[in-house]
């Protein structure tokens, strides 16, 4: 009701009596924090309780590691958010990352290409890769899940190819290395390409006319569609920007793990999923990118919590997805449950 | 009039005549294909994907997405073996215990999907994902050798008459299914939910109970899966499941592009589940390395649901 009188201008008696009440009002912010921040509660609770129960989890030192830790996780859930936020979901990462992970570190070991234009060519082929997917889904209007899926199968079979399945290390190349481990000032490289790429997608989702246009087309289609924005060239953007940002995160995770593994990407499915769909449902419940940084930085913590408190990798392995179900559904049930209207 | 028999024949028969056609140049191809050990052996090894099609499918009917198939399918057998081999429990104990764990799983889908409002991809993964920690923290990710009793066993290993007992016991299940959900009210109310889910609750179906029926049926399918598999290979096998993602997709929306275009239909999706392990096993046969059968699968799926869609749009 106050939101219809603000849009119009208009208002009465009674909305100026209900507007001047203080508990309303504290009842909305109370509303608007819930539905906006729902994800902040959960990250509090998640590091206040990490902080206590391992000295050395808030420390400065630790951060960073949590921050390199999250990196690769980020930079996918990035371009998973950008796909989402037009309206389409994409689980071809997985297939992108381990066929650009592995024709990266073809190129590299056996062709000897320079170091730049590896980095290019992995984003190229993410890109190509991402042309198709928007191809499949968003010209021939397949649905998206199955479609990706498929395309996740038909790279993910590819990524074999070049070696049957055997490793090919990357350590007699340094700058390859340099990318996933090295260090600037006390900062690793990944963090620096996470930030890169949080900040180059800030500013087309927020600050350039085509994120408004993109997010537009994701909330309601048949409107963007009466607004003259073309819902086809939209997602096809979105699908070919993510595919870019799947090919730098094939990249910088050969570096990290220092070898080409044809299977890399594929224990990296829930995080991705889980970050995204956090940033995405229960912050501002839409998709958007910070949200989707915070989601990653709380799975990053928990994963981190875990090899702290000294937990088995076996036990580990039970306690994350638990752990990421109960974030998950503290955080939509606090959303869901509104103070005032 | 002849001409409309025959495109109709073709669209939407037109996997048969294809199936055919594969099965016919893999024999010609591969002389070890069309051998009465080797389609045995085919038919017994597609009963546990015809089962999780089917788990599938009944979810999928209902408009919703179930991948915790992927890890409850290696979790029921390794919980198995675990309760026989190492805990020493009698199999029938074991066998309802494997069963339960399989029943949690769809419970849990169910109510995470319909209680908490999770979407249903998200949710079913997370439960996959549980399921795998569990797997490792029962084993680690080593399988567990077994032996079962010979009444135990006789799910995965037995004959009848020369068929393989699970096959048999996979075509009763579809035989039931089949009925199930084309002649009774459950069935017909299911499709409806999957049609509009708001339309059906507007006309007094009680959505939420039904889908978290088809839920915990499709998972106690999954779990009869796994039992199979279990005694089949006498071993708790922990690392099986992911690979038969995409196969079943696949099977499923191959099914979709025959009889009732558009629609998932169970011997469709029998059909589906055939051909694709017709096609990985000729595959095999022809000395064709593995990593090109994630390859095949994942364009048969795109090519499954681009002759679907383009059919749909001719029909409309």
């Amino acid at each position: 009701m106050v939101a219809n009188n603000r849009s119009t201008g208009l208002s009465t008696d009674k909305d100026i009596l209900i507007k001047k009440s203080i508990l309303l009002r504290i009842g909305r912010a109370m509303n608007w924090f819930r539905y906006n921040l729902a994800l902040i509660i959960p990250a509090i609770v998640v590091v206040v309780v990490l902080s206590c129960l391992h000295p050395s989890f808030l420390t400065v030192r630790n951060m960073t590691n949590i921050l390199r830790e999250v990196s690769v996780i980020g930079i996918l859930a990035v371009g998973l958010c950008i796909v989402m936020a037009s309206g389409k979901f994409d689980i071809s990462f997985y297939g992108v990352g381990n066929f650009v992970m592995m024709t990266c570190a073809v190129l590299v070991s056996s062709y000897q290409l320079p170091f730049i234009s590896v980095v290019l060519l992995g984003i190229a082929i993410g890109m190509a890769i991402g042309a198709l997917n928007g191809f499949l889904v968003s010209i021939l209007h397949l649905p998206d899940i199955m479609a990706t899926i498929g395309v996740a199968g038909l790279f993910a079979g590819l990524s074999y190819m070049y070696t049957e399945g055997v490793f090919i290390w990357m350590y007699a190349f340094p700058r390859i290395i340099w990318l996933g481990t090295g260090k600037v000032g006390p900062i690793t490289v990944p963090v620096f390409v996470l930030i890169a790429a949080v900040i180059i997608a800030y500013i087309f989702m927020y600050k350039l006319k085509h994120g408004l246009r993109l997010e537009a087309v994701g909330i309601n289609p048949d409107a963007a569609t009466h607004a003259g924005i073309s819902t086809v060239k939209y997602r096809f953007l979105a699908f070919l920007l993510a595919g870019g940002f799947y090919g730098v995160a094939g990249v910088v995770y050969l570096g990290r793990m220092g070898k080409g593994l044809p299977t890399g990407f594929d224990a990296l499915m829930l995080p991705v999923f889980a970050a995204t769909f956090m940033g995405t449902a229960m912050f501002k419940g839409k998709a958007n990118i910070i949200g989707t940084v915070v989601g990653a930085f709380i799975l990053g913590s928990v994963m981190n919590g875990l090899t702290l408190l000294n937990i088995h990798w076996t036990r580990a392995d039970l306690y994350r997805p638990v752990i990421f179900l109960i974030i998950l559904i503290a955080a939509v049930s606090i959303r869901k449950r509104r103070v005032v209207g | 009039m002849n001409r409309s028999l025959f495109r109709k024949a073709i669209g939407n028969y037109g996997l048969l005549f294809i199936y055919a056609g594969v099965f016919v140049f893999f024999s010609f191809a591969a002389p070890a294909f069309f051998t009465h050990g080797n389609m045995i052996g085919l038919i017994h090894y597609t009963a546990e994907m015809l089962l999780l099609v089917l788990g599938f499918s009944i979810v999928f009917i209902s408009g919703e997405f179930d991948l915790s198939f992927m890890y409850v399918f290696p979790l029921v057998t390794v919980i198995l073996a675990f309760f026989i081999s190492i805990l020493g429990w009698s199999p029938s104990s074991a066998l309802v215990m494997a069963m339960l764990v399989a029943f949690l799983a769809g419970l849990t889908n169910g109510f995470l999907t319909m209680y908490v409002k999770i979407p249903s991809f998200f949710a079913t993964i997370s439960v996959a994902f549980i399921c795998f920690g569990v797997i490792h923290a029962v084993t680690g990710p080593y399988s567990i050798p077994c032996y079962f009793v010979p009444w135990l066993a006789f799910f995965g290993q037995g004959y009848i008459g020369g068929i393989p007992f699970n096959f048999i016991l996979a075509g009763i299940l579809y035989i039931i299914f089949t009925f199930i959900l084309g002649m009774t009210r459950f069935g017909r109310q299911l499709y409806a939910i999957g049609d509009d889910a708001e339309a059906a609750r507007n006309i007094g179906i009680k959505v939420n109970l039904y889908k978290m029926l088809a839920f915990i049926l499709g998972s106690l399918i999954v779990g009869l899966a796994g039992v199979m598999y279990c005694t089949r290979l006498a071993s708790g096998q922990a690392t099986t499941g992911p690979g038969f993602m995409l196969p079943v997709f696949a099977a499923v929306f191959l099914g979709m592009t025959m009889f009732k275009v558009g629609r998932v239909t169970i011997y469709g999706a029998l059909i589906g589940a055939f051909f694709m392990n017709t096609v990985a096993n000729g595959m095999t046969h022809l000395g064709i390395p593995f990593y090109w059968q994630p390859f095949v699968s994942g364009a048969v799926l795109i090519g499954a649901v681009l002759t679907t869609i383009a059919k749909e749009r001719i029909e409309i």
